[in-house]
């Protein structure tokens, strides 16, 4: 099916762990459908499952009954994923790099490989606070 | 009976959420309890433990519960483990995280191998150069195989 005009899928769910997953499952569905391969679906929704992991943990510090919105925007060309939550805003200063030595034991990341991964699998990751909540929006463009 | 909704939330008049009027509400009352345990089956191989997961995703609702696993065999002084990863089909950076903690816990008392890896999980060891931390082998055979050589 190639999307010959922008359709929206609105998404939203309760800030918990346990709920993420609802909205891997169905970018494994939604992603084929506008034309991503498997495994570009899979690590769209890798991607989106990191920044999610990040909304609960950091943005809401796992306060349960806060809402997370996720709007999906397939257009012909590309896909545009925008999370909004009413969380803390993000440090300013984090990195999006990996970097560890294989052979020292000490320097292998237990955690924090959440952005780069995002920036790993999208061709845009931005983010923007406005009026008291988060946006970022990652964008993947459509291989013809 | 359940009352309107007073968030906005989605509504798709043409699916059916069970008894649920939207999704969200289908989401909020859902039941899944934030999984205290990974569901795993084991058996000895010799010295080495094979340990097969039984979760389809291993993420940041079980990663605490994976290092809880390891950390439960080292403590019991099993220290040579193959993990059977052929029912998993999503891992997030939580779960790697949380293979990584395991290493380390284990240090250099033995050795944690994986086998039957699925392509788009061992793509995310690619991804973040997990693969050359840990051993991935195709099958069991080969990954006992590694621990006898």
């Amino acid at each position: 099916m190639n999307f010959d005009a922008p359709r929206t899928v609105a998404l939203e769910i309760p800030s918990r762990l346990d709920c993420i997953e609802f909205i891997g499952e169905s970018l494994r569905v939604l992603c084929p459908l506008a034309g991503f391969s498997e495994a570009e679906s899979y690590r769209i929704e890798l991607g989106v499952i990191e920044a999610l992991n990040n909304v609960v943990e950091h943005a809401y510090e796992f306060q349960p009954d806060s809402t997370v919105r996720i709007q999906l925007a397939f257009s012909p060309d590309q896909l545009q994923i925008v999370i909004r939550d009413a969380g803390k805003p993000r440090p300013g200063n984090l990195s999006h790099n990996l970097m560890f030595d294989n052979d020292v034991m000490d320097s292998w990341p237990e955690g924090g490989m959440g952005l780069f991964i995002m920036h790993e699998v999208m061709d845009n990751v931005s983010y923007e606070r406005v009026d008291g909540e988060n946006f970022l929006t990652l964008i993947k463009t459509i291989p013809w | 009976m359940f009352s309107a909704p007073t968030r906005n939330a989605l509504r798709i008049p043409d699916l059916k959420f069970g008894r649920f009027p939207t999704m969200l509400d289908a989401v909020n009352r859902c039941t899944i309890i934030l999984r205290k345990t990974m569901r795993f089956r084991e058996r000895k191989v010799g010295e080495i433990l094979v340990v097969e997961i039984l979760e389809r995703r291993l993420d940041a609702k079980n990663a605490v519960a994976i290092k809880t696993v390891f950390q439960k065999k080292f403590d019991a002084g099993v220290f040579h483990i193959a993990i059977d990863m052929g029912s998993v089909n999503f891992i997030d950076s939580s779960g790697l995280g949380a293979f990584v903690t395991s290493m380390k816990l284990l240090g250099d008392r033995g050795s944690l191998v994986f086998f039957g890896v699925r392509p788009a999980v061992a793509d995310v060891f690619r991804l973040t150069r997990m693969d050359r931390i840990f051993k991935m082998h195709q099958s069991e055979p080969e990954a006992l195989e590694a621990f006898a050589g």
